[in-house]
């Protein structure tokens, strides 16, 4: 997996797949400590504890068990590879909680990547979810959420024509404004409407 | 056009939304609509799946199609990411493979506009695997 931003798709994934109707994502830049932590919680249907132990150690075996998957396995090495960590909690049909990190300069920490994609795609297309994203950095903080949108957006719909785009670009312009490591910056909304 | 910079500024644009929502001919049903699902395992993302689906999304409100745009599980062509399924109102659903950002722009014209062929189906006996 290249960056941040794609893992962070990822393992949403998994959470949309667990019918959570929350998820929250928070990151945080933190220069003092040196750290970059992404930490990830939803109120989907949960993993039992039995099967905890293995979600991350499934990189090391064979086909068989591939069916277990590649996304936690993955990031948490990634993580190690920086000097981070991986967490996961999991409480049947209540939820899961993960806290991965890595060490912010680290040579080996994967890139932000395009969190603007990233997050503006998980938020249009899963309306039904309330999707809630949090950003800090030195500079500043940055909140979102499914449910701020909707609220603006009154009868509107976040999937009607238009919308996307302009969701899109509060978060680029956020991020820009908070100095977040980002690739894709949108500057430019000529063909918005 | 002013850059939308916060909540307030998305609800400032409320009405320029709902005018260009009614230019065009509404339909409700979702059978009446293009429906495209992207797969999206691990390995699809790895493989570029997420701006795929960001193409799709992009691009068919810039053309104007009315669409619905998902993600769904892995759909066992992993030889074939990202794979995507294309389900054109009154036909039956297509499977397309190694669907980066230039095949989804012919799906787009060509298929989903045209309704000609394009390379790329993957052929099925289609079973799905989630
Ligand atoms: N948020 C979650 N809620 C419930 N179960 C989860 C959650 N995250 C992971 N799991 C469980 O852990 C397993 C492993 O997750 P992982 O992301 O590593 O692989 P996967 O999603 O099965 O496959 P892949 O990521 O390769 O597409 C999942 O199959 C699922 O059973
Ligand atoms: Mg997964």
């Amino acid at each position: 997996m290249k960056d941040l931003g794609l893992h962070i798709y990822d393992v949403v994934q998994n959470s949309i797949r667990a019918e959570a109707s929350e998820i929250g994502i928070s990151i945080n830049e933190d220069t003092i400590s040196n750290m970059y932590s992404i930490q990830i919680q939803d109120n989907g249907k949960g993993i039992e504890p039995k099967k905890l132990n293995h979600v991350t150690d499934a990189f090391y075996t064979t086909r068989k068990t591939r069916k277990v998957g590649l996304g936690l396995p993955l990031l948490k090495q990634n993580a190690e590879l920086s000097n981070g960590q991986f967490e996961i909690k999991s409480t049947l049909n209540k939820g899961t909680w993960l806290t991965v990190t890595f060490e912010l300069d680290h040579l080996d920490r994967p890139y932000a990547g395009d969190l603007v994609t990233t997050f503006g795609l998980l938020i249009t297309t899963n309306p039904e979810i309330n999707i809630n994203y949090s950003h800090k950095t030195t500079y500043g903080e940055f909140h979102l959420s499914t449910k701020n949108i909707t609220d603006a957006l009154g009868n509107i719909t976040i999937n009607q024509p238009g919308v996307i785009t302009m969701i899109k670009e509060l978060i680029a312009y956020n991020l820009e404004k908070i100095k977040a490591e980002t690739t894709k910056i949108y500057s430019d909304s000529s063909n918005v409407i | 056009m002013t850059r939308v910079k916060n909540l307030d500024d998305l609800r400032k644009m409320r009405d320029q939304l709902q005018s260009k929502t009614n230019l065009r001919d509404k339909s409700e049903k979702p059978e009446d609509m293009v429906q495209i699902k992207v797969a999206m395992a691990t390995c699809c993302i790895a493989s570029g799946s997420r701006d795929t689906m960001n193409f799709f999304v992009d691009e068919l409100e810039k053309r104007n199609i009315e669409a619905i745009v998902t993600q769904t599980g892995c759909m066992g062509y992993c030889y074939a990411e990202p794979t995507v399924e294309v389900t054109v109102p009154e036909k039956e659903p297509i499977i397309f493979g190694n669907v980066d950002t230039p095949k989804a722009d012919e799906i787009i014209e060509k298929y989903i506009k045209g309704g000609e062929m394009v390379d790329g189906i993957i052929p099925v006996n289609y079973q799905k695997i989630d």
